[in-house]
């Protein structure tokens, strides 16, 4: 029987080996085919310069428009990388100024809205950025947001979304948007916010209207802008009743009047109008000036928007800073920027640049998934845990998404405030373009910094 | 135990020892693996190193290595399909300026159209519902003649026109669509009085922006019987475009020519279509004095079906510089309102139509992303052993399985979306039609861009320095 059971055994080894030696020969001889083949045929040659022929997605999304016949809806935004932050580098310091010891504290609080009556006053100068409810994220990721915003004493922002009263239990400061639409305009809502954003567009729509198809109007989501289920919805492309600049200003003291003196701020796109935009908002009586750059990032819209549309945020930003700086508007009216943004350098050169705080959107979407990314990959994607109409959002844990956001913010405030020590500067909010550097001219003359090359 | 059942357990016994030896030394039968690879490579010497490919690759390119490869083999003179993937004008450093407060952006309840009218002094002019047309892809040369009648399909279901390029007249095509603009080419087929009157358009061909006016030859072995039958041809005997029209060799001779063609029309817009050289000017100056209702400027990115890669790279103008220049020409010359533009080459995207219009185009052609359209999902019916090329060509093995009303249906989609987006675009503008837009609702985001198109440069206030 011994006999039996090891000469089987014996057998089956080797016959394995055998068997793994054969197929690794077999492979390699066809890889040798196939790649020789491959370099030969016009097959691949052909598909080679089809594909070099069209520019990144376009391929793709030709097949795309090819299959629906409706106007595409690409998610997060554009793919080109308009100006780069990285070409700005900071100037540390050595003995022409001292720099700061680690027991010296920088302060990173930043107040929104400072002539309001009552100003936002937060601990970071990172906001959430709007992303809403129903339209795009569920409940449970709103939830994470506010929890994330409240680690690091920041706000987070209803986006077009409607008001969640689940959200303002939880968020210490929360902001939300009056969409060009009929929800959040009662006074009650509005009595109970801490900062109001007028939504007049963002880069990845411009100023177009927005169509939310009645198949995503649930009864959970119907019922919080009171509507009917299954009722389509316009985000039209301007506000409704205001079509003279003075309806502009009387929304604006009305919604002071309706907030109790929170800021009011507007949200746009940003464009080469900006200084005109900008002029027509302070006029009407704006606390804030929130926008985003070109490659602003989206639950969906379409591409023509995200690839050619609007102002990259540099110039974008400049030119506004530029305008609030003739204009003697810094310390009265803020300017909150955002678009792309990721990382605590690309956040400390806005605020060097001119901004008083920056959005953050895509990223903070990212971070509320983070490890709990294990749960949808890889058969969905992870955004599948957000979305509202995600099949994974059961499995979604908000208490450790918000605490994964919160993380995030954290760690980038402290980089920033190392960075801050190693200038000499006390307060994030001293920085400035004198202490950055640029690697080319042309940014340069964008951004007023100083060129790597003069003294 | 029975036998059976000993071999059964050793069976077992040995697979699960193999398999936990497989896992126990994964980790290290990869390392020994990409340990041996990594030691060769950094060892190796340079003639017998595989990463000298990264510094071919890289010095030469990847398609150039290939295309040598291709030269080697065969000698003749190399024929790639759809024309030059060098991407020459920069539509990217072009963006658009949307309204919030400083205009009014048009709402949903206003209707906005994109209505175009070519030849708008002809006495029956052209109209279509959006500024892209289907541009010239000869029948038999390029598509087959199912391709033909899914693109005429196609465009005809968003109300554009189609154009039957250089290939021989299909009265199937003129069945199939209200709008036909027909080429009047260099060969000798197709110019019977009989079939130039059922044009709603006639394009005189002078060139391609992807051949410029080279003559063009089609050997015997790539002309198919159903081609062959429809050119009236003998066996073996070769289709050729002369570099020249027989009848427009000088300006007087030209102008005989389109009104010759106005009058045996009834009047349809009558067109002069070449590709974009450095000489435009002097060729607008001959061509615009024979009084032609359009101008068709095909970029040195036009696409082509066959063509050779030195004509595709090397020659030409491209499109946004041609076309910049055009519109230039036409406005000094008072003609911007009588003669319609038509911009080709290269264009693949709703933004890249819609920049084109805003700098003067009337209208644009799409070629190249049709014929990618056209096959669409239809393309797993070759691939991954055959090129696309093989289902939508009439050289294609499998142009048999083409399915006609898919492809038109698809053809259909991708203009519908195009168009949708145009819309939304216009309404972000702040304008209701294409008429009310012009180069001043974009800014470049280079200074040299900013000069070409005349449009203000991104970097500073409306009218500020930089711009025009």
């Amino acid at each position: 029987m011994i006999l039996t059971i090891g000469l089987t055994f014996l057998g089956t080894i080797i016959s394995l080996v055998m068997v793994m030696l054969v197929g690794f020969l077999i492979i390699r001889a066809h890889l040798n085919k196939l790649s020789a083949k491959l370099l030969s045929s016009p097959t691949f040659l052909e598909l080679v310069s089809i594909y070099r022929r069209f520019r990144r997605n376009e391929l793709l999304e030709s097949m795309l428009r090819a299959q629906s016949g409706k106007a595409l809806e690409r998610p997060f935004g554009s793919t080109h990388h308009f100006f780069d932050l990285n070409r700005l580098i900071f100037n540390p310091v050595f003995f022409s100024k001292t720099p700061l010891e680690k027991d010296v504290e920088v302060k990173t609080e930043v107040i929104i809205g400072p002539c309001a009556q009552q100003p936002l006053k937060l601990n970071t100068p990172i906001i959430i950025g709007g992303m809403s409810y129903g339209n795009s994220l569920s409940l449970k990721s709103m939830l994470a947001l506010g929890k994330g915003a409240n680690a690091a004493g920041t706000v987070v922002n209803s986006g077009n979304g409607p008001f969640l009263d689940e959200l303002r239990e939880e968020a210490d400061h929360y902001a939300i948007q009056l969409p060009r639409s009929f929800w959040s305009r009662d006074s009650k809502t509005l009595g109970l916010v801490d900062m109001i954003e007028i939504g007049l567009g963002h880069s990845a729509w411009a100023s177009a209207p927005i169509h939310i198809g009645g198949y995503k109007v649930v009864p959970a989501f119907a019922r919080r802008i009171s509507t009917i289920p299954g009722l389509d919805l316009l985000i039209d492309s301007r506000l409704p009743g205001v079509d003279s600049y003075d309806d502009l200003k009387r929304l604006v003291s009305d919604l002071k009047e309706k907030t109790g003196g929170v800021p009011v701020a507007f949200k746009f796109g940003a464009s080469h109008y900006i200084e005109s935009e900008i002029e027509i908002m302070v006029e009407a009586g704006a606390d804030a000036i929130v926008f985003d750059g070109i490659t602003g990032g989206s639950h969906g819209s379409p591409p023509i928007f995200q690839d050619n549309f609007g102002l990259p945020l540099l110039p974008g930003l400049c030119r506004a800073a530029h305008y609030f700086k003739e204009h003697h508007l810094k310390g009265k009216v803020s300017l909150v920027v955002g678009g792309g943004l990721s990382t605590p350098g690309d956040f400390l050169k806005c605020l060097a640049l001119g901004a008083d705080a920056v959005m953050i959107g895509t990223m903070a979407a990212l971070t509320i998934v983070h490890t709990q990314v294990t749960k949808t990959v890889p058969w969905e994607p992870p955004t599948d845990l957000l979305y509202f109409d995600g099949k994974s959002v059961k499995k979604y844990d908000p208490a450790a998404g918000g605490k994964h956001l919160g993380n995030y913010l954290q760690s980038c405030l402290l980089e920033m405030q190392k960075v801050a020590r190693s200038l000499g500067k006390n307060r994030l909010d001293q920085i400035d373009t004198k202490d950055l550097v640029t690697l080319d001219r042309l940014y340069s003359k964008i951004t007023g910094v100083s060129y790597m090359g003069d003294e | 135990m029975k036998p059976f059942w000993q071999f059964l357990i050793a069976l077992f016994a040995s697979f699960s020892v193999a398999g936990v030896l497989g896992i126990f030394l994964q980790r290290h039968i990869i390392n020994i693996f990409t340990d041996a690879f990594i030691r060769r490579l950094m060892k190796d010497p340079y003639p017998e190193n595989i990463g000298e490919m990264i510094n071919v690759f890289k010095k030469i390119g990847i398609q150039n290595v290939l295309e040598a490869d291709l030269r080697g083999n065969k000698g003749g003179v190399l024929e790639r399909p759809f024309g030059s993937p060098v991407h020459f004008s920069p539509w990217d450093q072009l963006l658009f300026n949307p309204v919030y407060l400083y205009r009014k952006p048009i709402v949903q309840s206003i209707p906005v159209d994109l209505n175009r009218v070519i030849g708008p002094n002809a006495r029956r002019p052209l109209s279509i519902e959006l500024p892209v047309m289907l541009g010239g892809m000869a029948f038999g040369m390029g598509p087959s003649f199912k391709a033909k009648i899914a693109l005429a399909k196609g465009a005809d279901k968003v109300n554009t026109a189609a154009n039957t390029g250089a290939g021989p007249f299909l009265p199937e095509e003129r069945k199939h669509t209200k709008r036909l603009i027909i080429q009047y080419n260099r060969g000798n087929w197709g110019k019977g009085e009989d079939v130039l009157r059922q044009a709603d358009a006639i394009e005189i061909q002078l060139g391609y922006g992807a051949l410029g006016s080279a003559p063009v030859t089609v050997e015997p072995e790539f002309i198919s019987e159903e081609f062959r039958e429809y050119l009236k041809l003998k066996p073996g005997e070769e289709v050729n475009l002369s570099a020249t029209l027989e009848n427009a060799q000088d300006r007087k001779s030209l102008k005989n020519l389109v009104e010759y063609l106005k009058k045996i029309t009834n009047g349809v817009p009558v067109g002069v279509k070449i590709g974009a050289t450095h000489h435009l000017e002097k060729e607008l100056e001959i061509i615009t004095s024979c009084e032609p209702d359009f101008l068709t400027i095909d970029g040195a990115e036009g696409g082509i079906n066959f063509g050779p890669p030195i004509l595709a790279d090397d020659i030409g103008l491209p499109a946004m510089a041609a076309l910049c220049r055009s519109v230039s020409f036409l406005k000094k010359h008072r003609l911007d309102k009588k003669i319609s533009l038509i911009i080709a080459g290269g264009l693949s995207t709703p933004g890249q139509f819609l920049k084109a219009v805003a700098l003067g185009a009337d209208a644009v052609y799409i070629g190249t992303v049709a014929m990618i359209v056209l096959a669409h999902l239809q393309l797993t019916k070759v691939i991954p052993w055959e090129p696309p090329t093989e289902l939508v060509f009439e050289s294609g093995k499998h142009k048999d399985k083409l399915d006609i009303e898919e492809g038109a249906k698809n053809i259909a989609n991708f203009l519908n979306s195009c168009k949708e987006e145009m819309i939304l675009a216009l309404r972000a503008m702040g304008k209701t039609s294409l008429a009310e837009l012009s180069r001043a609702d974009m800014c470049a985001l280079t200074e040299e861009v900013a000069k070409l198109t005349g449009t203000d440069w991104a970097l500073f206030p409306p009218g500020e320095k930089g711009g025009a």
